[in-house]
């Protein structure tokens, strides 16, 4: 914990310096005051390969001791700014899930079926509540992949 | 890249762009989570932070990516809380930093911050439920522009020299000073140290930490008095490891730049860089007659070329190269890895002669003794293991260290063996019985590589806290 607190403080300090960390301040007191908004922090770094290699999650506010990213009200994103729109999407539940687990013959074997059995069971409490539905795809090929869409 | 499967099960090197194109046509596919399972990888920087931003930019609303290799515990708990926050019609990087808390709260100190989220929706909102949840269970989220590109990380100081303890010294023909010197100069942690063949210098190689690192430069240093000779300077990243050619010509560095780096020693001249890496190298070593061979992170294949030429003679596949020795006769090589398996191989035909299966843990560092008898090996599950080469039995393990044991090293008489440890000891230990024969105290950090110098009477110890410190040995 130790490590991501100086981590984090550190991040925190190159950043949010002088008119930044003042601006920062004042648009935290804003949300705060307001019931159920909050503040997302878009990380745009895709320009400084160097940049976005560090954790950015990590970020905390050393005099609040709290990182951003574990609060849903601060919540950080590494944000890629596109042109085209995404386009609105109505979706009825239950959100499904199309899983794919790669695991090569000629790579470091993963337990295939220990990780997939491992995930039934956690998402089984949504998908018996009808809010998820999950498909698994046999053969992680990408010609597979492309079939099952 | 991400590695799929081919129709024949190996693996399939596909690309953001070819998946992408795969998903663009699919405007229901809104989020993709790249999980990167515990032991499936072993790289240091983030590899999929590439795939991510090609995934957005071919048309995926968001993707969730882990920035390291997360643990089956942290993962399983991630997928239940942010699936039910997504289907609870969570805007995404709410339900990102809902799944954050579970796995903090585990507890968890660290792993909350693995996942990463890449979006390029400006709401965060990937759907619409058309049956909308309880409205107190949404929160709409404002944003605020301000983290520019323009960051600059500062520079940490270089410490102190350190407070000097004294090493116990057990009753044994063996002495050791407590640190004769210590080298400071690096501003950065100090991952590799080797000594010249003749013994005047000692090369270190550095660089690293979570932050951007502002040292990835190979310093070389005189032993008899500990100057700064030369700093070599080229490596974009962090410098892992660090060999010299046995006709003292040529130093090699290994870095997560995902390049070797052949240097003239004597002038510092930057001979060949070779460039045929897709993955960081962990580890670079010179076998008698030359021959280099190197490693990588999260690739399965083994390098070797000629230092005369740099010309590429042979690809071993499978592993997850990290540690990498030759024996003293050149004809065997062995690696360490991810799997927490020893590959030993013949240099001839690249013929994988063994595989010695005991660690509990990754095995970070190997080194054959000089008669070529025994080999040892270092390994995260915190002990040193002494192997018999011949025929692979399993001589001794040596426990003690308290972390992980990052590098080993024997003396060149074979009658000791050095071990570094992230516990910021160095240990010594008798090879003929396994005996600790003394604990070197001193690093204020992680220790990650240990070296004897060619008359056995030095010790040298390269460390996180940036500095190498030489021990006296008689």
């Amino acid at each position: 914990m130790e490590a991501a607190c100086e981590l984090g403080g550190k991040l925190f300090e190159a950043v949010f310096g002088g008119d930044v960390r003042a601006c920062l301040r004042s648009s935290l007191d804003e949300v705060y005051r307001k019931e159920r908004t909050g503040l997302r922090l878009k990380l745009r770094l895709q320009e400084v390969p160097i940049l976005s290699d560090l954790p950015w999650e990590f970020l905390m506010d050393a005099t609040l001791d709290r990182f951003f990213a574990q609060s849903n009200q601060t919540p950080i994103v590494r944000y890629i700014e596109m042109p085209e729109r995404i386009k609105p999407l109505t979706v009825n539940l239950p959100l499904h899930l199309l899983v794919m687990i790669s695991s090569p013959s000629d790579y470091l074997r993963l337990d295939v079926e220990r990780e997939r059995s491992r995930l039934e069971e956690t998402l089984e409490p949504l998908i018996k509540a009808g809010k998820v539905r999950v498909k698994w795809l046999e053969n992680p090929t990408l010609t597979d992949l492309l079939r099952c869409l | 890249m991400l590695v799929l499967e081919d129709k024949q099960g190996h693996g399939w090197c596909a690309d953001s762009r070819r998946i992408g194109t795969i998903l663009h046509d699919h405007p229901s596919l809104r989020l993709v989570v790249l999980n990167s399972c515990e032991g499936a990888r072993n790289s240091l920087t983030d590899p999929f932070a590439g795939v991510a931003a090609g995934l957005i930019r071919q048309g995926v609303p968001a993707v969730v990516a882990m920035q390291f290799e997360i643990t089956d515990e942290a993962a399983i708990t991630f997928a239940g809380e942010f699936y039910a926050a997504l289907a609870g019609g969570f805007p995404v990087d709410a339900a990102v930093a809902e799944a954050r808390k579970a796995i903090y709260i585990q507890p968890n100190d660290i792993e909350w911050g693995t996942p990463v989220l890449y979006m390029r929706s400006s709401d965060g909102v990937l759907f619409d439920l058309a049956q909308k949840p309880a409205a107190e269970e949404i929160m709409p989220l404002t944003q605020v522009h301000g983290v520019a590109g323009d960051v600059v990380v500062p520079y940490e100081t270089v410490p102190k020299a350190q407070q000097q303890k004294s090493a116990e010294i057990t009753p044994s023909r063996l002495q050791v000073t407590p640190h004769v010197r210590t080298l400071e100069g690096h501003k950065k942690a100090v991952n590799s140290v080797a000594f010249s063949p003749d013994g005047a210098i000692i090369a270190s190689g550095a660089g690293g930490g979570l932050l951007w690192s502002n040292d990835n430069t190979v310093r070389l240093w005189r032993v008899s008095d500990g100057a700064l000779l030369r700093t070599l300077e080229g490596h974009n990243k962090q410098v892992t490891d660090v060999a010299f050619s046995p006709d003292e010509v040529v130093l090699a560095s290994g870095s997560r730049d995902m390049t070797v780096r052949l240097w003239q020693f004597l002038d510092g001249v930057l001979l060949r860089t070779l460039k045929w890496y897709e993955e960081e190298v962990t580890s670079v070593a010179f076998s008698p007659d030359g021959v280099i061979i190197s490693a990588t992170s999260g690739e399965i294949i083994l390098r070797m070329c000629h230092v005369s030429d740099g010309a590429l003679l042979r690809k071993l596949r499978g592993l997850y190269g990290v540690g990498v020795a030759f024996s003293p006769d050149g004809a065997t090589m062995a690696a360490g890895s991810g799997d927490n398996i020893v590959r030993v191989w013949r240099v001839s035909d690249g013929k994988l002669l063994r595989t010695l299966k005991r660690h509990k843990g990754f095995v970070q560092s190997l080194v054959f003794s000089p008669d070529g008898v025994v080999l040892a090996s270092g390994s995260r599950d915190k002990t040193v293991r002494l192997w018999q080469f011949s025929d692979g039995t399993l001589l001794r393990t040596l426990e003690g260290h308290k972390k992980w044991v990052n590098s080993v090293a024997f003396s060149p008489d074979g009658v000791i063996i050095a071990s570094g440890s992230s516990d910021k000891t160095v240990r010594l230990w008798r090879v003929s019985d396994g005996k600790l024969l003394c604990k070197l105290e001193g690093h204020t950090k992680v220790v990650n590589s240990v070296a004897f110098s060619p008359d056995g009477k030095t010790l040298a110890s390269g460390s996180d806290d940036q500095t190498v410190r030489l021990w006296r040995v008689k």
